[in-house]
């Protein structure tokens, strides 16, 4: 077991690694950095005044060294347009978007497991067809339309909740929604075809021969099973939750990583999407050892490999 | 309790399809035979010949589609089985039945702890809380042949050996004490040498508990070993019944005759092995008459056209075939 | 449980393999088709767009393009100003139905060609992967590591955020956040195909690397590759308008849906229709690539196929 995490650690550090040094690349691919840190209508002596104070103008091993290091330290990159370390806004953004994914992945997760499970039991039936269809649905709708449709709708025609912002509970209502909408859809199709695979299981039967009552067969046996299967999509669905943060922050202005990323595209301020993307790896990176944690406490067999 | 003279398990003319797309193939087509209480009944027969459906139709384990229970009736202590409604049968499931499976591995649940699972028959009856189930799950292990029950009952299936999975079926089968057990296959998925122990191990439970027992095999060794009563079974139907005694020295039914030349033997002279010709009926078109014809030496155009009654060939011991009685006879 | 009822659940697939060979001879796949009315739906559907694609932009370009300002803001339903006006029009006059016609052109076919680029780039790295093996076959599994564990908007956002929102940058950052799907099925479907040998064998016999793959590899690689094709077809579909939405995507004066839909938001009070329509477009297009997708892999599945062959069938399969 001990060796299963380790491995998977390993991966994820080179992983990160890889983004570190993609990230790099790509931005001494575009030519001219300054083009990303500064705006277009910078003068020439500005830009070559820049240049020298980040070291732009050095050989590329040195300036990778310098950006190796100073991503190691924490230090990645100075925000022009707010005049802070990128680093300290990006992770003063993070605690709204953690909520807001929270919120959404629990119901999204007991939704979906109360649905598969259903649908599972009598398949071909009525509510089998009607949340097989709906979580297909809920799969293929582009997110940031339900959510504008849904303002249009609920917030002003029908004045039932607020257009954007944060606070109380009805501002919670339609975020949530909307960006509950895919993890339901892939989860109740994972969950549903794990649900009918474990009810069909020898175990099932023999559960059912000690004269365990049905309820317990289904939401005991099968399902503590079925949760396996969810479990390894879980992964995908985290990092699913964050492209649906971006558009959801953005539309109801939550002022999310998401939100201050594509900011941060419009307004051109690089180091602080730069940062963004850093600390999102780092997060996923701790996300996938929880991930894995949480596999191994469930599933006995990888425990005692 | 009713009768004791009664018949503890009554199976009578179950006929069982299942249905897929546009096949329909007839697993068992009008099967009969009757245990009797502290009697081992072993149910004989093929791969295919129905044996395992109708252990699994007398719980109401089959899945339904595809399985139809198209005729016949289960009376289990004299009550109706298949009209039962569900949720009241399944209290009797593990009380006054219980049931070991084949493939133990596959049975047991990979993700809860083995004290647990043996421990849940007594929860799910409302017998003992959990504390005390999972003691009696512990002294079950031990009863069965665990060594240091107490540290295994922690332990989940994946860690125990074959044979040890198999005790820990049986173990969680008699917990309620139930007076049947259906053994379907019990030692076919093991080690030879621990087949023999895992049988010793259920006929010293049966005793010891004076439970009846359906054990349902391929194997004649264990039938001639263990067994009180037979039924052989071809083409989803008994076609021939009785004490295993009566029945294996001097079958009456060609097929049952042709199983027993089929496997070595010490106690007759045997010029060489005779493994039947052909293979096991195809249960979704199966053979006019009497399904065994294709196989059988003795065939005539009779038994393409006819199904054979049922011949009492000595008192207790039927066969259905229209040979029987010479076939009994040796002739 | 044994026997019996493992025969019993066993025939349909050995039945349904059978009749795999009839389709792979050419035999009437679109009779099956026809059993599945979702499924014939979301083909019909998907055919009408590839052909609004090719001819659309000739003919209603114009409509699609020109202002009218005697027809601003027209809501949907106002035949009077002629049958193009059906859906309505924007604040500039431009028939909405026009528009959804002739952007369907650069919705589809930046989708469509991401996903087939992420196929070739995905199927050829896989089989890379699974050829040389350990050293460079781990380097390139951890890469798609590296891409699959991280989200597909923030990797395009920065790409696109540093080199342009071009349309060929476009189609190119969308590729790769597809690519591991292919990559990890090519790379399993060869190691399995080495593992039974018979590739051996036919180096053995003087075959030569290209002809093992195209005889013996890309045969059985193809049709798993072309379902995960109509699932990311529909994903990468929604990233597009996703990006586009967000100003990162495909640039004005272009016409895609999702830049509709972004243009659409600002007039959401007053005229709902023009992000409406293009959001449904979008909905209803994904919808039809996942429902065709899953009957493709029920169809390509023999343990499946009998499903369908048997509409009445039950669906549990003991």
């Amino acid at each position: 077991m001990l060796a299963y995490l380790t491995r998977r650690a390993v991966h994820s550090v080179i992983a990160l690694t890889g983004l570190v040094i993609a990230v790099f690349f790509l931005a001494r691919l575009t030519g001219d950095p300054t083009n990303l840190y500064l705006p277009p209508e910078a003068s020439r002596e500005a830009r070559e005044e820049f240049s020298r104070k980040h070291g732009f103008d050095r050989p590329a091993t040195e300036q990778f060294a310098r950006f190796v290091g100073d991503v190691l330290d924490g230090n990645l990159g100075f925000s022009l347009k707010k005049q802070r370390p990128a680093v300290e806004v990006v992770l003063e953004a993070y605690p709204t978007t953690l909520k807001l994914a929270a919120v959404t992945l629990l119901i999204a997760i007991s939704l979906a497991i109360a649905v598969g499970a259903l649908a599972a039991y009598r398949p071909g039936r009525v509510f089998d067809r009607v949340g097989s269809t709906g979580s297909l649905i809920g799969a293929s709708a582009p997110d940031f339309w339900v959510a504008i449709t849904a303002i249009l709708l609920f917030a002003e025609s029908l004045r039932w909740l607020p257009t954007s912002g944060t606070g109380g509970f009805p501002y919670w209502v339609l975020p949530v929604t909307v960006l509950a909408l895919r993890p339901f859809g892939l989860l109740v199709q994972v969950v549903r075809g794990a649900m009918m695979d474990a009810l069909a299981s020898a175990y099932v039967k023999t559960a059912r021969a000690k004269g365990v009552a049905e309820r317990s067969v289904i939401f005991v046996h099968a399902l503590r099973n079925a949760l396996l299967a969810a479990v390894t999509v879980a992964g995908d669905i985290a990092v699913g939750m964050i492209n649906g943060a971006v558009i959801v922050e953005t539309v109801f202005g939550w002022p999310g990583v998401g939100k201050l990323m594509i900011d941060a595209v419009e307004q051109r301020d690089f180091a602080v999407i730069q940062a963004s993307i850093m600390i999102t790896a780092a997060a996923i990176f701790l996300m996938n050892i929880l991930i894995d944690l949480l596999y191994v406490a469930l599933d006995p067999r990888i425990r005692h490999q | 309790m009713p009768n004791a003279d009664a018949p503890l398990l009554e199976v009578d003319d179950l006929r069982i399809e299942f249905r897929s797309g546009r096949e329909i193939v007839r697993a068992v087509n009008g099967a009969s035979f009757t245990v009797r209480r502290g009697e081992t009944t072993a149910v004989l027969g093929e791969s295919g010949s129905g044996k395992s459906v109708t252990a699994a139709a007398i719980m109401r384990l089959l899945a339904s589609p595809p399985a139809h229970i198209t005729g016949g009736r289960i009376r289990f202590n004299g009550a109706d089985v298949l009209g039962a409604p569900m949720a009241q049968w399944r209290k009797r499931c593990g009380r006054d039945i219980g049931m070991v499976f084949q493939d133990a591995l596959a049975s047991l649940n990979p993700v809860f702890t083995v004290g647990w699972q043996i421990a849940e028959p007594f929860k799910a009856h409302g017998v003992l809380p959990a504390k005390a189930a999972l003691e009696r799950a512990v002294a079950l292990l031990g009863r069965v042949g665990i060594p240091e029950p107490h540290a295994r009952a922690h332990d989940y299936p994946h860690q125990f050996s074959g044979g040890m999975r198999q005790r820990v079926m049986i173990a969680m089968a008699i917990a309620l004490d139930p007076s049947l057990l259906i053994a379907d296959e019990p030692t076919t998925a093991l080690d030879v040498t621990v087949q023999a122990q895992i049988m010793d191990l259920l006929l010293d439970l049966q005793r010891e508990r004076h439970m009846a027992m359906v054990l349902i095999t391929h194997d004649l060794g264990v039938v001639a070993e263990v067994a009180d009563r037979v039924a052989v079974m071809y083409g989803g139907r008994v076609v021939e019944s009785g004490l295993a005694r009566d029945v294996l020295p001097r079958p009456a039914h060609p097929y049952t005759l042709a199983l027993l030349e089929s496997v070595p033997r010490s106690d007759i002279e045997q010029q060489q092995l005779n493994p039947i010709v052909g293979s096991p009926p195809n249960m979704a078109t199966l053979p006019s008459g009497c399904a065994f014809h294709p196989r059988c030496r003795r065939a005539t155009s009779e038994c393409r056209a006819a199904r054979p009654p049922t011949v009492k060939v000595a008192p207790g011991h039927h066969a259905e075939c229209f040979y029987a009685q010479q076939v009994f006879d040796g002739r | 449980m044994n026997t019996p009822a493992d025969s019993v659940s066993h025939t349909p697939a050995i039945s349904a393999q059978a009749e795999m060979v009839t389709v792979r001879a050419g035999l009437p796949w679109w009779r099956l088709l026809a059993r599945d009315p979702l499924a014939l739906c979301a083909a019909v559907w998907l055919a009408f767009l590839l052909v609004c694609m090719l001819i659309a932009p000739m003919f209603l370009g114009k409509a699609a393009n020109d202002m009218n300002l005697l027809a601003r803001n027209l809501p949907p339903w106002s035949l009077d100003k002629g049958w193009l006006m059906i859906l309505g029009s924007d604040s500039l006059g431009r028939s909405i139905l026009a528009r959804l016609l002739v952007g369907a052109q650069n919705t589809l076919s930046v989708a469509f060609a991401a996903v087939v680029l992420a196929m070739l780039i995905g199927g050829a790295l896989g089989l890379i992967a699974g050829y040389v093996g350990r050293g460079v076959g781990n380097l390139i599994m951890r890469l798609s590591d590296v891409i699959q564990g991280f989200p597909s908007l923030l990797l395009a956002v920065i790409v696109l955020y540093m080199l342009e929102p071009r349309v060929a940058n476009l189609i190119i950052v969308l590729a790769v956040t597809r690519i591991p799907s292919y990559l990890r099925v090519t790379r399993a479907e060869v190691l399995e195909i080495r593992s039974r040998g018979f590739v051996d064998a036919a180096r053995a016999m003087g075959a030569g690397r290209t002809h093992i793959l195209w005889r013996h590899i890309v045969p059985i690689v193809a049709p798993t590759l072309l379902t995960i094709l109509t699932v990311d077809f529909a994903i990468v579909m929604l990233s597009e308008s996703g990006l586009s939405f967000l100003g990162i995507g495909i640039q004005p004066p272009e016409i895609t849906w999702g830049l509709m839909v972004a243009q659409g938001r600002k007039h959401l009070s007053n005229a709902w229709w023009l992000a409406f329509f293009p959001g449904l477009m979008i909905m209803i297009t994904t919808l039809a690539a996942n429902l065709l997708s899953n009957w493709v892999r029920l169809i390509t599945d023999p343990v499946q196929r009998w499903r369908i062959e048997a509409p009445k069938a039950a669906a549990t399969n003991a």
